[in-house]
């Protein structure tokens, strides 16, 4: 066990004084700072993603192809200049670290080895960042900047329902020293990784790298990722327990863990959709969420459905309403394939202490499930998506207003707009 | 060794103990055998012939007009067995047989390892178009001839490749000249029709062809592969059918792959495979088109459009047939090939006739496979003492889990009564195959090592055909039987490329979710009911008219039982419910001939109907759904073609085609895979309209030619969508355009050497999108798609080295496939996705031994090249195979 530590220690080190010793001769041969948009293009099999480096906000019209293509580039992180990404080779296994070189050109400029595939992740600070790998019963720690593994935080002490037969972990969000994982299980005989309907998660401290404690709530759906910024200036973590397919019959929630606190409030039950999305409430369709941004001020972001979109309205006139639809699975199918594929969410700004909820009343209407929300040096922009939409909004909270930035007329639809370096 | 392997040998070996002691038991108690003592002095063959029955107290039987004129011999024999004194009378090779005392000596038969010979056959009717029996044929200048039969039909083989003078006469005519041509390796199908005058005889000869090339030169846009000349060769039919123009076969590792078939850019379940008219998906999964042996195909036919009534289903893009062969003649045909990567084939054929009309065969087929070929990948490293993948390397290392074994036997029963126009054809057969996965679609850093697949099949087949004084034919072939597949992917252990087991030796290294390639860990057994029947009934109407109605009913029913209940749904087993699909597809076919036969026309209406019914698994998460709903669905569409070919004379024709067609999407499409595919219950057909134009050019035996133009827009076209970040979904969204050109060139440039090349160039473009996002893609090529590849071919022959009549024959391969993307590129090239130029070549020589031994020696990837497969999986550097064939 001591050689164990003792390895570990050295893989850390070694690496970092390295780059202290080169710190001072090397050239910058890499953006320092900039923006990166990413669009993802086509469906299925031959869907891939353009990423494109910009050194100021584009305005515009935005040709993304002008980028570099990839079949699978999913910037789960940003730190410092560069981009955490799942493998950008398109193997299964591994993240890649993504830097941009002087001509904006997207390249690896370093790889952490894993087992399986480890698309998300956390990120506490330069240094320290952690990934689920193949094996579950423990959560990787790794340094980010040198994309070496750190060591281990071992879970096999932790909590497992008699019922569940494995776990996937969906969101980490980091608080100073602690981890919050949330955590899907999967359940003997009831398919898949979709069978709970409670809000679940593992808390972790991260001085000792160890897990301590689960808290959950009944009825809350699972805590998906679905951001990068989640804990306020107290301290409260906002979880959003969102749909994790429309079939499930738990409704987008809001779940708080207070400052100072490891465990899920079980006061603080904040449903967030049930007055901007009552309608598509009512009718049983699902209720699909984008991200959950927190800004500042108690203020979060999201985009949600909020309506029918019209294709779907014409065809449940078409086929008896909703209790004509409803019962019959084959035209519940076509259904939820028009709810998907069209417009119908809208961008709310959230008051996560008053707990209201207000639609953004100037921005497009978009897919919710497409659409996301992105703050970069405290402002607010919308990546709106959906039907002819295809753009980003800056939303200025103090006049509650929004105005396009630029939108993107090749490449596909924008998936994520962030910034690298200060 | 591991188990698997050890039954695997012993398969093989007991394989091969089999063939002997059949071959042994066919050859006891031969006369043959006997020794005699006889004497000739200045005897004919004939004279000679009836001095050894009468010696030996025997029958012999042989057609006198193949007697080598003008041979006498005078010579001693002592004790000599009469095999070889027989051999030694002919003088020339010949094939004998006996049973009890009766000897049966044929002029040897065509046999496909000597490439640069052919065969005629040929049908002769008199002025009223009726048959004219007993018409002497003969080749000027040689000692072979025959006389027609009741049918006036007659056939020569053994031919010398060129052309040659056929000598016709009959009572009644005078005696008349025909040209005709033989190609190597093709039997040249003649049509000749006594007009009253002999004088006029040579003017009505119809263009003499192969079958294959009979085919070839239909209406419709086809290319045929006439596989007699290949069967002595160590290459499979997917190797074939990659030196096809317009054709692209990808596979995704070694023998036994899953392989891509690409025609004209249209590629997955829009091109259709077919063995002998049946679709292959009714035929289980031991029919593989790279595990097929080519030893008993006759042709290889490859529609890139419009298919005929006869075999096409719903092919959607065109379709792929193998066809056997089933004349029933009298054969043995052994084969033993063993190459790199521990490659060994061994098939056996065996044909008896019982009788004039009723014959036995008998194959058998073993492949086996390490498919360990060398290969460049990515590998993780780890520390024995570290719970975490401590970096990547990149190492050449030979595959380790990839092994491959499929057996094939079948057995069948024909009769055939020409008199009465009647034929039966019944067949059994059972397949049992084990594939090991090495990785999935892509090479990945971690490697599959214990997944592997057992597939069996077990089926009934037969076919009918009766014809009616030449104006009615009926036809019906089906099938019945079922598959079994068992998928076992459950290990929680991490394998390197170097095949160690990293768990086994740090514990701290697996796998949680317990499988290697499917999200959830499985232990399925899953049966495939499968029937399929085809009726056909053609009448001839007058005024060269001919009417085809077949219809095509397909039922297959897909359940079984998961071992692990994770992949339940509310608690039950959705393999139990079972899932089926019927299929009804009618076609009316009319074609006829104008302007004396210059014109031929074909149309074609066809009829779809399916329904299908299953379980819908979309209420998998509704915790109080206590029971699963079975939905069901039906639809019906209408498809049609046209083709016409003008016969400008009889070297040069043009022909085009059009055709609006549709394939009926598959269960896996429609009812997804209980995993990460939802189902779609509304997924439609989708649809193509295909035009092709072309021309064939004759232009001499150094050299034919075919362009063909072709054009092609897919409506409708079933793609997976993705519904969000763990789900997707089979949608109707895909609609692509492509137009593009295929030329070939092929000939002998001597009776020696012969030639053939092709190349194939087309754009395909994306033509409308999913999302108003994706609107930039239009106009834009298919990514994953080769365009533009080209094949070169070349055969030389020298004959009787060492001996009289063996033969050697050397041949080389060449393709070349251009670069190509598998995604979507933008201006900064990612060279990741991007499959770099490809040229291979391929080179060996088949030594062929008085026509009944033939040894075949091939290099592949001599130059060993970077070659690829699907999805930038690397293909075996430079290998080798051998190949012993011995045919009776």
């Amino acid at each position: 066990m001591i050689k164990n530590v003792l390895k570990i220690l050295m893989l850390a080190t070694l690496p970092g004084l390295i780059s202290c010793t080169e710190d001072n001769e090397t050239p910058i041969t890499e953006k320092q700072t900039g923006f990166v948009l990413q669009t993802t293009a086509g469906t299925g099999a031959e869907q891939n993603q353009f990423v494109q480096f910009f050194d100021e906000i584009p305005t515009g019209a935005i040709d993304n192809t002008q980028g570099k293509s990839f079949q699978q580039f999913s910037a789960s992180e940003v730190v410092d200049n560069f981009i955490i990404s799942s493998n950008i080779s398109g193997a299964d296994e591994g993240l890649s670290q993504v830097r941009f070189d002087l001509d904006g050109e997207a390249f690896e400029s370093a790889f952490l080895p894993t087992t399986g595939f480890a698309g998300f992740g956390g990120i506490k600070d330069a240094e320290n960042a952690y990934i689920n790998d193949a094996d579950r019963d423990e959560i990787v720690v790794y340094n980010p900047t040198t994309m070496q593994a750190k060591g281990i935080i071992d879970l096999t002490g932790a909590f497992m329902d008699p019922s569940w037969t494995g776990v996937n972990y969906e969101a980490f969000v980091v608080r100073d020293n602690d981890l919050f994982v949330t955590v899907r299980p999967a359940i003997q005989g009831s398919g898949s990784f979709y069978a709970t309907d409670s809000a679940i998660v593992y808390h972790i401290d991260l001085t000792t790298n160890s897990y301590q404690s689960v808290s959950a709530l009944d009825n809350k759906g699972l805590a998906r990722r679905s951001g990068e910024n989640w804990v306020d200036e107290q301290g409260n973590i906002y979880l959003a327990a969102t749909l994790s397919s429309p079939e499930r019959s738990s409704l987008p929630s809001i779940l708080r863990i207070p400052a100072g606190s490891t465990s899920l409030d079980p006061t603080y039950d904040f449903n967030f959709i049930n007055t901007v999305s009552a309608t598509l409430l009512a009718s049983g369709l699902p209720v699909l969420l984008g991200n959950f941004e927190y800004h500042r001020n108690g203020k979060a972001y999201s985009v949600v459905s909020t309506t029918f979109p019209l294709v779907l309205q014409e065809f449940l006139a078409a086929n008896g309403g909703l209790g004509g639809v409803a019962g019959d699975p084959d035209l519940l199918t076509q259904a939820l394939a028009l709810f998907n594929s069209n417009p119908s969410g809208q961008f709310v700004e959230i008051d996560l202490e008053a707990q209201t909820t207000t639609i953004i009343e100037d921005t497009p209407l978009v897919n919710a499930f497409s659409s996301r929300v992105s703050v970069i040096d405290g402002a607010v922009y919308f990546l709106a998506v959906g039907g002819e939409t295809n753009m980003v909004l800056e939303y200025d909270p103090a006049t509650q207003t929004s105005s396009e930035v630029f939108n993107v007329t090749a490449g596909g639809s924008i998936t994520r707009f962030a910034k690298i370096g200060e | 060794m591991p188990l698997y392997a050890i039954m695997t040998y012993k398969k093989l070996h007991m394989l091969l103990l089999a063939l002997l002691t059949s071959l042994h038991a066919y050859s006891q108690a031969d006369i043959l055998d006997r020794k005699i003592s006889i004497r000739f002095e200045d005897q004919n063959v004939g004279g000679a012939l009836k001095q050894i029955m009468n010696e030996a107290g025997c029958s012999i039987t042989y057609q006198p007009s193949a007697l080598p004129e003008g041979r006498k011999i005078t010579k001693s024999f002592n004790k000599t067995e009469i095999r070889s004194i027989i051999q030694e009378v002919w003088g020339a090779p010949i094939s004998l047989r006996a049973r009890g005392n009766d000897i049966t000596l044929r002029v040897s038969r065509d046999n496909s390892t000597d490439a640069q010979k052919g065969s005629l056959i040929g049908r002769i009717t008199d002025e009223n178009g009726e048959p004219a029996p007993f018409v002497a044929v003969a080749i000027k200048g040689t000692t072979k001839g025959v006389v027609t039969d009741a049918e006036g039909q007659f056939g020569i083989k053994s031919l010398e490749a060129g052309s040659h003078t056929l000598v016709i006469s009959s009572v009644g005519y005078e005696e008349a000249e025909v040209q005709a041509s033989v190609n190597p390796g093709e039997t040249t199908n003649l049509m000749l029709s006594l007009s009253g005058s002999v004088s006029t005889l040579a003017e009505v000869v119809v263009e003499g062809k192969s079958i294959a090339r009979e085919m070839a030169e239909q209406p419709i846009a086809i290319s045929t592969v006439n596989a007699l000349k290949l069967q002595a060769q160590t290459q499979d039919i997917a190797r074939v059918l990659d030196k096809v123009e317009g054709v692209r076969i990808r596979q995704s590792g070694g023998l036994g792959s899953a392989t891509n078939i690409s025609i004209n850019g249209l590629t997955g379940n829009a091109i259709r495979f077919y063995y002998n008219g049946i679709p292959s998906e009714f035929l289980g999964g031991g029919f593989q088109i790279n595990t097929l042996p080519i030893s008993n195909v006759d042709r290889i036919e490859v529609y890139k459009g419009v298919m005929p009534a006869s075999i096409g289903t719903d092919a959607l893009g065109g379709g792929i047939n193998i066809a056997t062969s089933t004349d029933g003649e009298k054969k043995i045909d052994l084969s033993y090939q063993f190459g790199s990567f521990n490659t060994h084939r061994a098939a056996a054929s065996i044909t008896r006739p019982l009788g004039k009309r009723w014959f036995v065969n008998v194959n058998a087929n073993y492949n086996y496979s390490d498919n360990n070929f060398e290969m460049e990948v990515d590998n993780n490293t780890y520390d024995p003492d570290l719970p975490f993948p401590t970096g990547v390397e990149t190492i050449k290392v030979r595959r380790f889990h990839d092994a491959f074994s499929a057996f094939l036997g079948n057995a069948q029963v024909g009769y055939r009564n020409e008199e009465k126009g009647f034929s039966l054809l019944a067949m059994g057969y059972v397949t049992d195959t084990y594939k090991e996965f090495q990785h999935g679609a892509r090479v990945n850093f971690v490697p599959i090592g214990e997944l592997s697949v057992k597939s069996q099949d077990t089926y009934f087949k037969l076919d009918l055909e009766q014809k009616i004084a030449e104006k009615w034919q009926f036809n019906y072939s089906g099938i019945a039987g079922y598959s079994r597949l068992q998928v076992k992917d459950s290990s929680r252990n991490i394998y390197d490329w170097y095949g160690r087991n990293i768990t086994k030796i740090n514990p701290n290294i697996d796998r949680s979710n317990g499988a290697e390639l499917l999200a959830l860990p499985s232990i399925s057994d899953v049966y495939s009911y499968n029937t399929v029947h085809r009726f056909g009934i053609v009448r001839q109407l007058p005024y060269s008219i001919r009417l085809s109605l077949n219809h095509f009913f397909a039922y297959q029913n897909r359940e079984g039982s998961e071992e692990l209940e994770v992949n339940y749904i509310a608690g039950r087993d959705p393999n139990e419910n079972g899932f089926l699909i019927t299929r009804n597809i009618t076609a009316l076919e009319l074609s006829k001939q104008l302007f004396s036969d210059r014109l031929e026309v074909l149309s074609t209406l066809k009829s779809y109907q399916y329904l299908t019914e299953g379980v819908n698994t979309l209420i998998r998460n509704r915790d109080d759904q206590t029971e699963l709903p079975v939905v069901t669905n039906s639809e019906h569409a209408w498809g049609f073609n046209v083709a016409a070919k003008w016969k400008i004379n009889n070297k040069l024709f043009i022909r085009s085609s059009f055709e609006n067609a549709l394939r009926i999407p598959t269960q896996n499409e429609i009812f997804g895979d209980l995993r990460v595919i939802r189902p779609n219950f509304s997924l439609k057909p989708e649809r193509s309209r295909n035009f092709n134009a072309g021309f064939n050019a004759d232009i001499s035996p150094f050299l034919r030619t075919s362009v063909n133009y072709f054009l092609r827009s897919q409506s409708d076209g079933i793609i997976l969508q993705l519904i969000d970040t763990e789900n997707a979904r089979f949608i109707n969204r895909r609609k692509i355009h492509s137009a593009g050109a295929e030329l070939a060139f092929r000939g002998a440039i001597t009776n020696n050497f012969s030639y053939s090349w092709n190349t194939t160039y087309f754009n395909l473009e994306i033509r409308e999108v999913e999302q108003p996002q994706d609107q930039f893609l239009v106009g834009s090529p298919v990514p994953n798609i080769p365009t533009f590849f080209s094949n070169l071919t070349l055969g030389y022959q020298f004959n009787d080295v060492l001996q009289e009549d063996n033969n050697l024959l050397l041949n080389v391969d060449a393709q070349f496939v251009d670069e190509f993307s598998f995604i979507q590129q933008g201006r900064f090239i990612n060279e990741d996705f991007v499959i770099p130029t490809q040229f291979a070549v391929d080179a060996g020589f088949t030594y062929s031994i008085q026509n009944y031994l033939t040894l075949n020696f091939q290099a592949n990837n001599l130059l060993d090249a970077a070659l690829f497969d699907f999805l930038s999986v690397p293909r075996p550097g430079r290998n080798f195979a051998v190949k012993v064939r011995y045919t009776l």
